[in-house]
């Protein structure tokens, strides 16, 4: 009865997460403000655009012109720094109003919100470390290339021809993490927007260490974007940037951050509305196999780490009670400096700073980032099994091994025997435990860039502002949990002491 | 005269600055069993401990069968050989947990390599059914009774064949009508071969059953002993 019960429940679940309206619904504070106020999101990692300053202000071109926009409207202006990637979730759950930083022009993004005409131009450039031997697309060849997540360029390269022979394409959160990418050598281009790196390299002085190639992957224009359906707030924005242009200040703007004019506004013909209306028909279905491709990744390191870990604690446990002092001292050292900080750090660590230990850290540098985040987990999970075995065999009764020995037992059968037979039994609730943690803790890879199941069903969620994804993410951890312990049920019957 | 099975000559031992056994001297002979009777914290169990290597002396020696165990209060090398003389059956057993009845019986004939593997089953067989474990003989040891738990102890003990066998409280667990079969089942060791120490608080057993009855108080035997 239960089970069905539960059957009936779970498909009504799914179907009241998929109701179009549900974006909406979410969109309830939108009510509570002001309306004589705008909410501008923006990613303050693109300067010159929208960027903070060295007294933490936000600043850019497209901050200034957004101000001179919405005061002539007589709006009150605030700029709200957002995850990129949840643009599209941001405007349609009315969090913000407006995204005003840069944005490219795209089909996707002229589906899933509404787009101002054009005020600027831009194209998606490659750029290389100055070392390397690339100097036009073709030598892109089998090579790494890295991309802001979510991004134009991201996007350029996948719709052009080269990224066929792209080995492998990486997704960061910003541009400055893909620039860093490449000077340290950890990819071999990126691809960036041209008005914000030139503006970044020379500001910074990096411009002698990377090399930017001549040829374009795409060229683009630069939009605000509103929520789909608020044509008011596009049209009025469009007649205030026209304004702008005749009146040169919109020029001023783009001299003060760019040195040239690269303001362009089109006429004020109003023909975007058209095809709004045919993107709102867009089928609201969300395509899954990205989510079967995260589940997998996910799954392979929850047993990769598990195979890997559970052993080498129970090794390490053992050496443990050896009576070496140093071995002793050395395994505790370990298990607290595990234990002790947080494992984001060690994975931070593991994949962006071990390659600077000096003398080793040649050796330490892993091309894998599924390969170190696998590593770091392993030890870590490692010292937490090495204490729980430790507490397991204080559990078990000094009478055991005495009993061993007056019988005549040696070290090693005792070891193999009688101590460790029983420790496993005693453990296999922590261990259970231990595992289910891991299960969730799995999704913490994503920091340093492996794609598995949670960053999956995020970057689904953002990009399609249907939070169906989440569910189905949240249920196959459920289920992976299930699964675990049931497992460990099974094998605590079978390795029961009798009744107890 | 009879093979001297254990001789102790001024055994002393210490925990911390408190004194357990002080200057205490027996010895055995071949068939004979001992009881050391007295009441709680006198020391008993640790000389039984001391007899069988998991407690270290601080002075003084034992000879098994005219071999040092311990020589001025130092253990000799080759002592797991001399060891394998001796068995314990512990106040609370202390049966593998995680064994059958028969794997518990089985298991320390299989790591000494004593014999095959159907000369050990065979053994173990003729074993549990000696000591009427045979029915149980699948159980693990948290289902049986604390007498079903000490016979198995004995035949675990005895698989390995050994020639001086000390039990410890070994009355603790049992009611009347098992300490009288108790009684039988010793006598009968005794009668076989085996030479006995018991350490029992339980005076009405120690003379129903040994021979030879010594009284330790305050880590020393309070008299001569009496036969």
């Amino acid at each position: 009865m239960k089970a069905n019960r539960f059957f009936i429940v779970f498909p009504i679940f799914f179907a009241i997460l998929n109701l179009p309206n549900f974006g909406e619904a979410l969109a309830l504070n939108e009510a509570s403000r002001t309306r004589d106020e705008i909410v501008v999101g923006l990613d303050v990692n693109v300067p010159p655009m929208g960027f903070m300053d060295e007294n933490g202000e936000i600043v850019g071109s497209d901050i200034d012109l957004a101000k001179a926009v919405f005061s002539k409207m007589g709006k009150k202006v605030v700029f709200q720094p957002i995850d990129w990637d949840a643009k599209e979730l941001e405007l349609e759950t009315g969090k913000i109003d407006v995204i005003w930083n840069g944005l490219s022009k795209t089909q996707e993004r002229g589906k899933n919100m509404l787009l101002t005409k054009p005020y600027m131009k831009n194209r998606q450039i490659v750029v290389v470390n100055r070392t390397f031997e690339i100097d036009s697309l073709k030598d892109l060849d089998n090579k790494i290339v890295c991309v802001q997540k979510g991004s134009t360029g991201a996007d350029a390269l996948r719709n052009h021809d080269i990224s066929k022979g792209v080995k492998e394409i990486i997704e960061l959160e910003n541009m400055v993490n893909c620039l860093n990418e490449v000077e340290t050598f950890k990819s071999d281009a990126t691809v960036v927007d041209e008005v914000v790196v030139e503006y970044y390299l020379n500001k910074k002085g990096l411009s002698s260490k990377f090399k930017i190639l001549s040829e374009e992957l795409s060229a683009e224009d630069y939009v605000v974007a509103v929520k789909k359906g608020n044509f008011e707030l596009k049209n009025e924005i469009e007649r205030q940037l026209a304004l702008l242009k005749s009146s040169g200040e919109g020029a001023k703007i783009s001299k003060k951050w760019f040195d040239t004019d690269l303001f362009t506004v089109m006429d004020l013909e109003d023909g975007a509305a058209k095809g709004e209306k045919k993107a709102a028909k867009q089928s609201k279905f969300v395509n899954f196999s990205p989510i079967l491709q995260g589940s997998a990744v996910t799954l392979k390191l929850f047993f990769v780490v598990i195979i890997f870990s559970f052993p080498l604690g129970l090794l390490l446990c053992v050496v443990q009670t050896s009576k070496r002092r140093f071995l002793r001292a050395a395994i505790r050292v370990y298990t607290n400096l595990m234990r002790g900080t947080p494992l984001l750090l060690q994975l931070f660590f593991s994949f962006y700073g071990l390659q600077y230990v000096p003398v080793i850290g040649k050796y330490l540098t892993f091309k894998s980032r599924f390969v170190a985040g696998a590593l770091t987990f392993i030890i870590n999970y490692a010292a937490y099994f090495v204490e729980i075995f430790r507490s397991g065999f204080l559990g078990i009764d000094k009478g055991q091994s005495e009993a061993a020995k007056v019988l005549g037992f040696s070290k090693s059968q005792t070891l193999f025997k009688i101590l460790l037979p029983q420790l496993i039994r005693i453990t296999l609730p922590t261990v259970c435990n231990e595992c289910v943690t891991l299960i969730k803790d799995t999704a913490l890879i994503f920091a340093i860039g492996v794609t598995e199941l949670l960053t999956t069903a995020k970057n689904i969620v953002n990009s399609t502002a249907n939070v169906t994804s989440y569910v189905i993410a949240g249920g196959v951890y459920l289920l992976t949990c299930f699964v675990v312990v049931w497992i460990f049920r099974k094998l605590e019957d079978k390795f029961s002491f009798g009744k107890e | 005269m009879k093979t001297k099975m254990i001789e102790v000559f001024n055994l002393c031992k210490n925990f911390g600055d408190k004194s357990i056994l002080k200057d205490v001297n027996f010895s055995i002979e071949k068939g004979d069993i001992l009881a050391i009777t007295g009441e709680s914290g006198q020391g008993k169990s640790t000389l039984l401990r001391c007899l069988i290597g998991l407690e270290a002396v601080d002075s003084g020696s034992v000879r098994i069968e005219n071999e040092f165990l311990i020589e001025n209060g130092r253990p000799v090398k080759n002592q797991v050989r001399i060891l394998e003389k001796l068995g314990l059956i512990f106040q609370n057993f202390n049966l593998f947990n995680h064994l059958t009845v028969k794997q518990n019986v089985e298991l320390p004939a299989r790591n000494a390599k004593l014999w095959n593997r159907e000369q050990i089953l065979q053994k173990s067989l003729e074993l549990m059914k000696r000591l009427k474990i045979s029915d149980v003989q699948d159980y693990s040891p948290a289902n049986l009774s604390g007498g079903q738990k000490q016979r198995v102890a004995i035949a675990r003990a005895l698989i390995m064949g050994p020639k001086i066998i000390l039990f410890d409280e070994p009355t603790s667990a049992l009611n009347p009508k098992l300490i009288d079969e108790l009684t039988l089942f010793i006598k009968e060791l005794s009668n076989s071969g085996c030479t006995i120490v018991i350490v029992t608080h339980n005076v009405d057993f120690a003379n129903k059953t040994a021979g030879l009855i010594l009284n330790l108080k305050n880590g020393n035997f309070d008299d001569l002993p009496h036969y």
